[in-house]
């Protein structure tokens, strides 16, 4: 009995293990076919480290794959101006209209799906979401792993303090708590290589949204927040419910673009950057743009 | 031909030898009460009759016929112990009524299952429910439980417990009824209106295997008594014969412990 | 913004936690039965594995197993699972929810079913009746009896439970309150707490329904 149930443990640390290395090796089998068990799966992915590998965005026709469902699963936060619910329980917003638009020209019935944002590229990934289309800042490592539009509107990171807390510069929240959401342009502005000076020597607070900032802004719990421009703007300051918040003049943090985010190599996205530029050239994207107080990102003025 | 016959029945619990090379044989009618102290086997024995425990070696028949063989696997297949039990029927030292079920429905619950599996069951389903229902209402009548009937176990005090439970036992009319320690765990009060019911039984010839304490009620109900003692029967015979004329000195030793008290 | 409105969406949106709640416990309480049985089974190699299982189930937070059990599948094994069916987000929480409490309950039956005497089991195997018969007829009711209690427990973490499904961004209750609290409007993310209070207070209200119902015997 006793080496029954050792046999038993051994098998089970090694069923562990081996389910934890396939985590970590990613997917390498170019097959799309689903397999009928998890252990063949498994020695599928030991046979083939070693043979060229692609993603698993790539197999077939993101196109096709997408179309033949005839519904495009875009991923989204409630996040203002971009998506966003109006009085009435309607979503509307910037890259909401523009999706819907989008998607009219291409044939394809939109679903908004909210996700967290910081599993975006797990999702996507999943396939439990076909895009990202949420304000997503464009970013070399974003590049690197998803296949991303072209861009469409201008963003900077600003910082959203208290209206009466005296502070106008990075500078002055050396020692203090600055928040940002966590996986966001912001974050990377006060934490990592590419931080601020005077922010990465602030105490960083990661939220798991950039109106979760907001809120600790206002409670007082953070000295200020680093956000999206076109999220504090529409968000922060006289008439808003934040109205006792305000973003320090004249700061823009990095420059950014906005884009949409499709799986690696998928072959999604020339089509829709030809229905961008489409939508561009005819005037649709300048209408919702002053709509929506935000500015189209150069590629598209030209 | 002996209804009960045991031989060498053997049973070891992991490296205690608990029963060794028992040899038993029970008439018709018999009545047979086995003393002992605790340790002494005695209950073992009862259970071993009962299927409870699977004696390690030994053969245990029933009218002629081998119902279990230690040496034969097939005797001791679970679908075919089932069947076998039913010659035997057990009263617990703590009754172990089916506490959601009134007395009347402890008796018959048994019987309702196993008629299912009557060949007659559909066709005649209402005659035999009702014949299991008056035979179980006789039973607890003959146990002075008339009134009782739809009375819950919590609500019975423990001498009327274990007359229903003798009911249970009998509504499946065994061969053999045996008793493991039937008044142990009643106050002294309540006794002797379980050991009166046993007594009427006696009286009407059931043939019983009774182990207990009570020397007296031993005394008078048995037709033979057997003393135990480390897994073997160490005398038998007539109760004046093993209680007033012991052969052995162990049985003297136990008897002359149990005066002492 | 309208109040109406507001504890309009937050109604809608508690109907998923609602409907999480009768998912998880009508597939969860006969599973936990087949697992305690696993857990108690006369076969060693099978009542180890189960108990393993059990205390994977148990040892690890129901947050992560939501988040394995919805991105494994795809990212691991390339098997696109919950994109493939309608309301995959919703059915895969489900399916965590009812393997984690399905363990629990295992663990709830099992301390019951041993704790009936073993007398209760005895009488019945010498009056002839099956294994079958003797859990049916005589010891699952005084399981039931036996376990009300602390299965009330559970079933009323659960309701509370079924709140972690937003980690996948299903839209349950607490998730719909939180667009408000991105807004600076908190007093949605605090009334969410009375809608589970009514929910707990009708089960409570059951549960001791049943207990009473039970008390015919003891």
């Amino acid at each position: 009995m006793k080496r029954k149930k050792i046999i038993a443990m051994l098998i089970a640390a090694l069923m562990c293990a081996a389910a934890l290395t396939a985590c970590g090796s990613g997917t390498s089998s170019t097959e799309a076919t689903p397999s009928a068990s998890a252990e063949d799966t498994g020695s599928d992915a030991s046979n083939a480290t070693g043979n060229p590998t692609e993603d698993s965005g790539s197999e077939g026709s993101d196109y096709s794959y997408i179309t033949d469902k005839g519904e495009l699963t875009i991923g989204i936060t409630i996040y203002e101006p971009m998506n966003y619910y109006d009085e009435n329980g309607g979503l509307t917003g910037f890259d909401t209209e523009f999706a819907l638009a989008v998607c009219e020209t291409l044939g394809l019935e939109p679903v908004f799906q909210e996700i967290n944002w910081e599993t975006k590229e797990v999702e996507l990934s999943a396939k439990t979401i076909d895009c990202i289309w949420n304000g997503m800042t464009i970013t070399p490592e974003r590049s690197a792993n998803m296949s991303i539009s072209l861009p469409y509107v201008k963003n900077a990171q600003v910082i959203v303090v208290r209206a009466d807390s005296g502070v106008t510069s990075a500078a002055d929240l050396i020692g203090k708590t600055v928040v940002a959401e966590m996986g966001s342009a912001g974050e990377a502005q006060i934490a990592g290589d590419e931080a601020d000076e005077s922010l990465a020597q602030a105490d960083y607070i990661g939220k798991t949204k950039q109106t979760d900032c907001l809120l600790e802004v206002k409670a007082g719990t953070a000295d200020a927040a680093v956000l999206d421009w076109t999220l504090a703007k529409s968000m922060v300051g006289e008439g808003t419910d934040y109205s006792d918040l305000i973003m320090i003049e004249g700061l823009e943090l990095a420059s950014e673009e906005y884009g949409i985010a499709f799986r690696k190599d998928s072959d999604m996205t020339e089509k829709v950057d030809a229905v961008i530029k489409e939508l561009a050239n005819g005037g649709t994207l300048d209408a919702l743009a002053e709509k929506y107080g935000l500015s189209l990102a150069p590629a598209l003025t030209d | 031909m002996p209804i009960l016959e045991v031989k060498n029945l053997q049973k070891s619990f992991g490296s205690t030898e608990v029963l060794m090379d028992i040899d038993l044989s029970l008439e018709k009618g018999e009545i047979i009460s086995i003393i002992g102290s605790s340790g002494s086997g005695k209950t073992t024995l009862l259970r071993c009759l009962n299927f409870l425990e699977k004696p390690g070696g030994g053969q245990i028949l029933v009218n002629g016929e081998k119902i279990f063989d230690a040496a034969d696997p097939l005797s001791q297949k679970d679908s075919e112990i089932r069947r076998k039990r039913l010659h035997f029927g057990l009263v617990f030292q703590s009754f172990n009524l089916f506490p959601q079920y009134t007395a009347l429905g402890n008796v018959k619950l048994a019987s309702e299952l196993l008629a299912k599996e009557r060949k007659d069951y559909k066709a005649n389903k209402k005659e035999i429910l009702n014949r299991i229902d008056e035979d179980a209402r006789a039973l607890l009548n003959q146990m002075g439980l008339s009134d009782k009937m739809n009375n819950y176990p919590h609500q019975l005090s423990g001498g009327q417990q274990q007359r229903v439970a003798i009911a249970r036992a009998l509504a499946l009319s065994p061969d053999i009824l045996c008793f493991d320690e039937p008044t142990s765990a009643l106050d002294p009060e309540l006794t002797g209106e379980v050991l009166k019911a046993i007594k009427e039984l006696a009286e009407q010839h059931r043939t019983m295997i009774i182990v207990t304490h009570e020397m007296n009620f031993a005394r008078v109900v048995s037709d033979r008594v057997i003393f135990m003692d480390g897994g073997v029967i160490v005398e038998q015979g007539a109760p004046e014969e093993v209680f007033d004329k012991p052969k052995e000195e162990r049985t003297k030793r136990f008897l002359a412990k149990i005066d002492g008290d | 913004m309208n109040a109406a409105i507001i504890y309009g969406r937050l109604l809608e949106s508690f109907l998923l936690n609602c409907k999480l709640f009768v998912v998880t416990l009508i597939f969860g309480l006969p599973l936990g039965l087949v697992i305690a049985f696993g857990s108690i089974s006369r076969f060693k190699p099978l009542a180890y594995l189960t108990k393993t299982f059990v205390w994977v189930i148990r040892g690890t937070p129901l947050m992560l197993q939501i988040i394995i059990i919805y991105f494994v599948p795809s990212l691991v094994f390339e098997v696109y699972l919950w994109s493939g069916i309608s309301g995959g987000r919703f059915w895969a929480s489900a399916a965590a929810f009812i393997i984690n409490y399905a363990c629990y309950f295992s663990e709830i039956y099992r301390g019951g079913i041993e704790s009936i005497p073993l007398g209760q089991s005895e009488a019945g195997q010498v009056l002839g009746m099956t294994r079958a018969q003797i859990f049916f007829r005589v010891t699952l009711l005084q399981v039931i009896k036996r376990i009300v209690p602390p299965m009330g427990n559970e079933i009323i973490t659960l309701v509370k439970d079924t709140s972690l499904a937003r980690i996948i961004s299903n839209k349950e209750v607490i998730m719909m309150a939180e667009e408000y609290t991105a807004k600076g409007l908190i007093w949605p993310l605090f009334s969410t707490g009375l809608f589970f209070l009514a929910a707990v207070g009708i089960l409570t209200l059951l549960l001791g329904y049943g207990e009473k119902k039970l008390g015919y015997f003891r």
